[in-house]
């Protein structure tokens, strides 16, 4: 059952952030690692038996509605819960094998908090605990991220985008005065403002999943460590933004202009993520960019299964794990450089250790390629070609640049970095059990893989590693730029407004007139108290109007 | 239960005396307020229990006979609202105490007057009846006026008789109402059966629209905002700021009481009119907010957002969401006054230290830790009960009027990102900020009971009334 499994990963998350020395530190990663495999094992299990199985605790009881944690345990559910739990699983492993972090114990709580967070997102079946399990994977994010400076902008996006979703359920719950997800087709039905809550929800989406346009979020990231970046990318808020595009697929789907926004996006996504990663020399800035046209060709598969999640998802997402962490060990053995310019040349650097990645890249591109053929004949080819065109055009460019491009680096100041065999072993085990299961026969696959291979080994990339000396390309960041300026017009609009309205007009003109006028009134009331007979006239005067008055209407409370 | 109400009363009145008569300098008046609003959470929380395990509405009245020929009867009632709003102002008011420097909290005046304002407002809330509603609504500012003017540090002298002058047309028109009512009876009444009195058209609009002013005065809506903001945002003592935001509570209080039964449809002409500046100026504050380059006037736009939110959400929704918005105030209040004080600290701290204002809290870890907590809590996150009201809340303005649901929700972001926004300025630590003298971080005892206050709202996320036995 899940919820025994997330009760489970409670346990362990607590145990693993306890505060201890550096030497038990490593002792207890371990351990935390191992039971989280075991629980693992334990999930595989109740996956193959295919209980169903609902868990419900109310949770909190309200004048206006009853509020349930309700986790139902179904295939649909556990299939989506694999690979969260595979790439929890791997990450947890990466965190154990590299010294990533100071304190890796607390590293991998976090990890297994938003797993269980991931977990309670897919079982929901009501609108608040969905966007709760959105907040909790949001907040956590900021624990994997750790790094204040960086993580502004991705902060403020998905903020804003939780502000959004939070409006949006906010209007469908007015209508169908429900909070039970299936409740949207009732929805759909009654149609209030439906293009308004599903453009505006699929906005919101795209801009956790880091599109086009919003990838002002994520780009900042690249700063921070190679394996945070991965972890944020692969488990935090995009992924929550997948999920929450399968479970209101029935919302999307209300409006017309649906099809044609999803499909602007994602082909935007993919070529600004090609364009970018081309152009980028900083060699994290293409990882990022990678995986934003990974996201984008996963959403366009998911619309063309009618959002569906089948086994063939969850591979791709393993697959590109497994891709990303083969470019991360070639960062590792590259010292860390940060721009592919400094991280150049094979034959200067570890040989074998980099031949190794290229095939381990090598391998789960076939992979990739095998699953992409078996979901060939479903979904619209062009968009397959598309993504696998750019996509290896990008990495084979940055590879080559990287192997065999005459590089810039100082050898001299090469750190002695261990080779890590485990972590080889690791991929290699992961990418060939993936290929095994896939029981490889097509040719396009093998295929792809000379392909690549080709591309990588054409003399042509030291070429188009020039663009990497234009100033302009590498330091004009327009997005950041327009980011910049919507934050500043926001303050500017805010301070015009307060000088016009409220020092200005409130301030100098009201006020200052009240004041006149007080003045004014002070002044003729003390000339007609001086003035004697005139004064007292016309005191009386206005003593006999108001009594004149008062009469004719009967006096005010009797009127 | 009576008694307890009266003990409620009569409570800060023996604090203050206590407080007029120890020695000054001295932490004697501190601790006897510390002791003075503990004992009033306790009281409060028998009541709440009372209240939510028997009867509904109100429970617990009190009546006494004042002047039998006049007919003025005084009544103070109770119910789960108004002791909630109880419960959040002395708990607000503890946290300023707490906040206080050590040299503050020798000062036997600030103190005393705080105690005054209690009192006041503790009657304000129980009152039931347009007399003493009128009394406590206009004695409250006796104190508040002397505390901003005196612990206050207002530099614009100007901006002070404004605000003065708004604050008693704001009672003058309350008396005026009290006034019609009480000729109109021939006596004092009770909320519960103003409704039942029949006057002609006219004067019916004259009334509400002076008790709609009245209430309006306190509430930061175009134009009265802008002297509550030029208040708020002056002053550097938490305990005045407190009470100076919860006097815009009043307000919000007295459309409560009075719309949620009583309004009569000759008013309903108006409420497009409020409405749209209700929401106007929602923009307009959070506009502002983001405009502004500091955490405190930030913190008073937000307030002010939330404060016009409350009030939109009672004059649109029915009575059947009271609750809600009581448990939402409840937490909004104990974030505005914990916030507040935490601002003045780091505040203090830089002014100390020479430090710069971005990266204050990267020197100080507990502080950083309570602060994003609460500043999480008020951009509205799912760790407290005001997450859950909200949405129910919010729900219900989009069924009642789309247009205006997105202008909140539009205001809420901008306000909520501008304190993200400010809390990040907080903790970035640019390479110029180097302190000239170490900084000091907030005590063990401070952390530990605001992770008291942490947890207490924490658990409101799980049922809104757990601390109710």
């Amino acid at each position: 059952m899940i919820a025994y499994t997330v009760f489970l990963l409670f346990i362990i998350g607590i145990f693993s952030s306890l505060k201890v020395g550096v030497k038990v530190d490593k002792v207890l990663a371990f351990v935390t690692f191992a039971s989280l495999f075991l629980v693992f094992l334990n999930f595989c299990d109740n996956m193959m038996s295919a209980i169903e199985h609902s868990f419900t605790f109310e949770w909190s009881t309200s004048p206006g509605r009853d509020l349930k944690l309700e986790m139902l345990s179904n295939p649909a559910t556990y299939g989506l819960v694999l690979p969260c739990f595979i790439i929890t699983l791997l990450a947890c492993l990466n965190n154990l094998l590299f010294r990533y972090e100071e304190r890796r114990s607390a590293y991998s709580a976090v990890l297994i908090f938003n797993l269980s967070a991931l977990i309670i997102l897919i079982t929901s079946n009501n609108f608040v605990q969905l966007i709760s399990a959105l907040f909790v994977v949001d907040i956590l994010s900021l624990f994997l991220i750790k790094d204040t400076v960086n993580c502004q902008r991705y902060v403020m996006l998905n903020m804003c985008a939780d502000m959004i979703l939070f409006s949006v359920l906010a209007v469908i719950n007015s209508r169908v005065n429900s909070l039970d997800i299936q409740e949207i087709w009732r929805y759909r039905q009654i149609g209030f403002h439906a293009d308004f809550a599903a453009l505006a929800g699929l906005t919101a989406i795209f801009a956790k999943l880091g599109f086009a346009v919003f990838q002002i979020g994520i780009m900042p990231l690249s700063n921070i460590r190679f394996h945070r970046i991965q972890n944020v990318l692969f488990l935090s808020s995009p992924l929550a933004a997948l999920i929450l595009l399968m479970k209101f697929n029935g919302l999307w789907r209300i409006s017309d202009y649906f099809t044609h926004y999803a499909d602007a996006a994602c082909f935007l996504t993919l070529i600004w993520a090609f364009i970018g990663s081309i152009c980028t020399n900083n060699y994290k800035a293409k990882a990022i960019y990678w995986q934003m046209s990974f996201w984008s060709l996963m959403v366009a598969l998911l619309r063309f299964y009618g959002f569906v999640w089948i086994p063939e998802f969850t591979c791709l997402l393993v697959e590109m794990y497994a891709l990303i962490c083969a470019v991360y060990l070639i960062y590792f053995y590259n010292n860390r450089g940060k721009t592919v310019t400094y991280m150049m040349n094979l034959r200067l650097t570890h040989k074998k250790r980099l031949i190794s990645c290229f095939c381990i890249i090598l391998l789960s591109l076939t992979a990739m390629a095998n699953t992409l053929m078996f979901m060939y004949n479903n979904v619209n080819r062009w968009c397959i070609w598309t993504f696998a065109i750019l996509f290896l055009l990008s990495l084979a460019s940055t590879l080559g640049q990287i192997y065999f491009h005459k590089g810039k680096r100082n050898v001299g100041v090469q750190h002695n970095i261990c080779f890590k065999w485990w972590v080889l072993l690791e991929l290699l085990t992961l990418c060939g059990g993936v290929l095994y299961a896939a029981q490889i026969t097509k040719a396009p696959v093998w295929g792809t893989a000379l392909a690549f291979t080709l591309l990588v080994l054409l003399p042509i990339w030291h070429k188009t590693a020039g663009i990497y000396e234009i100033e302009f390309l590498q330091n004009n960041d327009i997005l950041s730029k327009i980011y910049k300026w919507a934050i500043k017009s926001l303050r500017l609009s805010g301070r015009v407004f307060w000088l016009l309205i409220d020092r200005l007009f409130l301030e100098k003109i009201v006020l200052e007139t009240a004041i006149i006028a007080s003045k004014v009134s002070l002044r003729l009331f003390r000339r007609l108290h001086n003035n004697g007979f005139v004064g007292a006239l016309f005191i009386a005067a206005v003593l006999i109007l108001l009594l004149y008055f008062s009469a004719k209407q009967g006096g005010l409370i009797h009127g | 239960m009576d008694n307890l109400l009266l003990l409620l009363l009569i409570l800060p009145i023996l604090g203050g005396l206590f407080v007029l008569t120890s020695r000054k300098n001295d932490n004697n008046a501190f601790h006897v307020t510390l002791f003075t609003l503990s004992t009033g959470i306790a009281l409060i929380l028998r009541l709440l229990s009372f209240v939510v395990k028997t009867v509904e509405n109100p429970v617990s009245q009190y009546k006494y006979a004042w002047l039998a020929s006049a007919k003025v009867e005084i009544i103070f009632g109770a119910d789960t609202f108004s002791l909630l709003m109880l419960l959040g102002v002395y708990l607000s008011c503890l946290i300023g105490v707490v906040g206080l420097q050590p040299v503050q909290r020798k000062n036997n005046s600030l103190l005393f007057l705080l105690i005054c304002f209690v009192w006041a407002i503790s009657g304000f809330f129980v009152a039931q009846d347009m007399i003493s509603l009128y009394f406590f609504f206009s004695g409250m500012l006796i104190p508040l006026f002397m505390m901003v003017g005196i612990f206050g540090n207002i530099k614009k002298i100007s901006t002070l008789y404004l605000y003065f002058a708004v604050n008693l047309i704001g009672s003058l028109l309350l008396l005026t109402a009290t006034i019609v009512i009480y000729r109109q009876h021939l006596g004092n009444i009770s909320f519960a059966d103003i409704a039942a009195i029949k006057m002609p058209h006219r004067i019916a609009i004259i009334l509400w629209a002076s008790i709609c002013l009245a209430f309006l005065s306190r509430i930061p809506i175009w134009p009265f905002h802008y002297w509550l903001s030029l208040i708020c945002n002056g002053l550097k003592n938490p305990l005045v700021y407190i009470a100076t935001n919860l006097t815009i509570l009043t307000g919000i209080y007295g459309f409560v009481r009075f719309w949620e039964r009583t309004i009569p449809e000759s008013m309903e002409a108006f409420l497009p009119i409020m409405e749209t500046f209700g929401v106007m100026t929602m923009l307009f504050v959070a506009l502002i907010g983001v405009s502004f380059r500091e955490f405190l006037p930030k913190l008073f736009s937000y307030s002010a957002v939330y404060y016009l939110l409350f009030m939109l959400v009672i004059i649109l929704l029915p009575v059947q969401y009271a609750k809600n918005i009581s448990y939402s105030l409840f937490i909004f209040l104990i974030v505005n006054a914990t916030l507040a004080v935490l601002e003045l600290w780091s505040e203090n701290a830089r002014q100390e230290s020479g430090c710069d204002y971005r990266g204050i809290l990267a020197y100080m870890p507990k502080l950083t830790w309570i602060f994003t907590f609460f500043v999480l809590v008020a951009v509205g996150l799912p760790i407290s009960s005001m997450f859950w009201n909200n949405f129910i809340l919010i729900s219900a303005l989009f069924r009642e009027n789309f247009t205006i649901g997105i202008g909140i929700m539009t205001a809420i972001t901008f306000i909520s990102m501008a304190l993200v926004y400010e809390l990040f300025m907080m903790r970035n630590l640019p390479s110029k900020c180097v302190p000239e003298t170490e900084i000091d971080d907030i005590s063990d005892r401070k952390a530990a009971f605001f992770t008291g206050i942490i947890i207490l709202i924490f658990l409101s996320f799980f049922n809104p009334l757990w601390f109710v036995f």
